[in-house]
């Protein structure tokens, strides 16, 4: 008799507003995930289960979810080293579409106040000339470039559930990883963006962000730079008094 | 290319640098002087060589205690979840006692200067 | 089609050992905002009545009030928040420091920031607190 493995996840229907915890059982296979058993079950056992995924490698950022209380991609969890019964919910803090599916439109809206472009076609003086970045350079970014936005650091920062409208960790690691770029010249608008009242300022250095993340870019840390940086700023703000940018 | 145009929260950033440097030098210099006031007796204390650095401490470490405790006040309400109605209440309450707190400072330095070291 | 609303709630730090050690450190900060603010009240400002409206029933009652163990309870109150405040934060400042260090270079760090702190104590109490 091949072992079963026990899955508790919680769903929720939108045309009912109901919300419940639905038992499955999934025959264990070696290197089964807990994505495989979550298809597994919507293919052969209810398939009104709604969850997202994608490339099933921990690269697409797809398949965010709650295990066992803790927020993990799915693909990247696996069912041998995940103590049964296993319980799957959806990422915290965003609004639930249907049982796993959840709108991370806000967040999504969030990544376009850290300004993630470095607008060198329209700000750089002369484009014939190359910006030639050393590997030194590229060093000092390649951490917060790893983001694949999969709104785990989201799901796991209480001043977001607290504070929709607080930017968040993974838009500030993008802004760092913007800022740190020696290509960027739009550093000061960027500064501007995110050091407004739902900005950076509220993040009390919880570190959970940097815990849950998959790809180690570590945003509790940058929020913490980038604080220092915002504090210079603002300092250099009130010194200068800057002619506002059209 | 559409910019963001976000107003920055220039006091916002410049209390939290503010709450930073007081939460520092709080974590170095507070316990010493709760230590103090609790060991050595009042009465057996000599006015040291330099007591414009005593004074002085003891203000400015009561000052940076106080700045950061209730700055920390605000953002434990703010993570317990509270109603905005009380999270602006706490912030009206914290300001109102760092104000108190920081004219104590002022007037004991004013005091020290008018009476001499004496006092 | 109605969307489920998800918030923290007021627990949310009890979930695991990192987050009830966050609320702690944040939580130092009670005993201490009480501690400092009993400081003002009960001993500067009735020096300060003492001083400026020369009130020696005031400067009393504020002396009495320090030998009692009222006092004493609400200072070593003080006292323990103050430490706690202080081992906490010494233990996140090795992570936010401009160099990048790996994780037992932090504990190293982290115990080197313990050391500064005990001798700068030291020095104070010897030659500014005496």
């Amino acid at each position: 008799m091949s072992k079963k493995v026990e899955f508790k996840i919680k769903r929720y229907n939108p045309e009912t507003a109901e919300s419940s915890v639905a038992d499955y059982e999934v025959p264990a296979k070696d290197g089964m995930t807990v994505l495989d058993a979550v298809n597994h079950i919507k293919d052969t056992q209810d398939s009104s289960l709604a969850h997202r995924w994608s490339c099933r490698m921990g690269i697409c950022g797809s398949c965010g979810a709650i295990v066992n209380g803790k927020p993990v991609l799915m693909c990247q969890t696996f069912c041998e080293n995940t103590k049964a019964p296993i319980r799957v919910e959806p990422m915290r803090n965003f609004p639930v579409i249907k049982d796993l599916v959840v709108d991370i439109d806000s967040a999504m809206e969030h990544l376009r106040e850290a300004m993630p472009y470095t607008d060198i076609i329209n700000r750089h003086a002369s484009l014939d000339k190359e910006i030639l970045q050393t590997p030194k350079q590229q060093e000092k970014f390649k951490q917060t470039s790893q983001c694949i936005k999969c709104m785990l650091c989201y799901s796991a920062c209480p001043v977001v559930g607290h504070n929709p409208k607080y930017i968040g960790p993974a838009a500030a690691a993008l802004a760092d990883r913007y800022l740190s770029d020696n290509h960027d010249q739009i550093s000061d608008e960027r500064m501007d963006s995110i050091t407004e009242k739902n900005g950076i300022w509220l993040c009390s250095f919880i570190g959970e962000c940097s815990v849950v993340c998959p790809k180690k870019v570590d945003p509790a840390v940058a929020l913490q730079r980038l604080k220092v940086m915002g504090v210079l700023h603002s300092a250099k703000k009130i010194i200068s008094k800057r002619p506002k940018k059209s | 290319m559409p910019q963001h145009e976000k107003k920055p929260a220039i006091m916002k950033g410049l209390k939290w640098g503010l709450f930073s440097g007081t939460a520092t030098y709080c974590a170095f210099f507070l316990p010493v002087l709760f230590y103090r006031i609790l060991v050595i007796k009042p009465e057996t204390s000599n006015a040291t060589m330099n007591q414009f650095l005593y004074f002085g401490f003891i203000i400015v470490t009561y000052w940076c205690a106080l700045y950061h405790s209730l700055y920390r006040l605000k953002t434990v309400v703010f993570d317990l979840g509270a109603s905005k109605k009380i999270q602006k209440i706490t912030d009206i309450l914290c300001d109102f006692l760092l104000i108190c707190g920081s004219i104590v400072p002022v007037v004991v330095i004013v005091v020290v200067l008018m009476h001499g070291m004496e006092s | 089609m109605k969307y489920l609303e998800q918030k923290p709630g007021a627990s949310w730090w009890t979930k695991n050992p990192r987050t009830t050690l966050y609320m702690i450190r944040e939580l130092s900060c009670v005993p201490i905002a009480f501690a400092t603010l009993t400081l003002a009240t009960v001993v500067i400002l009735p020096v300060l009545a003492y001083s400026i409206f020369n009130s020696p029933p005031l400067l009393n009652a504020a002396n009495n009030f320090t030998q009692s163990d009222i006092f004493k309870v609400i200072m070593i109150i003080g006292l323990v928040g103050a430490v706690v405040h202080t081992l906490t934060w010494l233990s996140v400042m090795p992570q936010i420091l401009p160099v990048k260090l790996p994780k037992p270079a932090q504990y190293i760090a982290y115990l080197i920031f313990l050391g500064i702190w005990l001798g700068l104590s030291f020095f104070i109490l010897q030659f500014i607190l005496v």
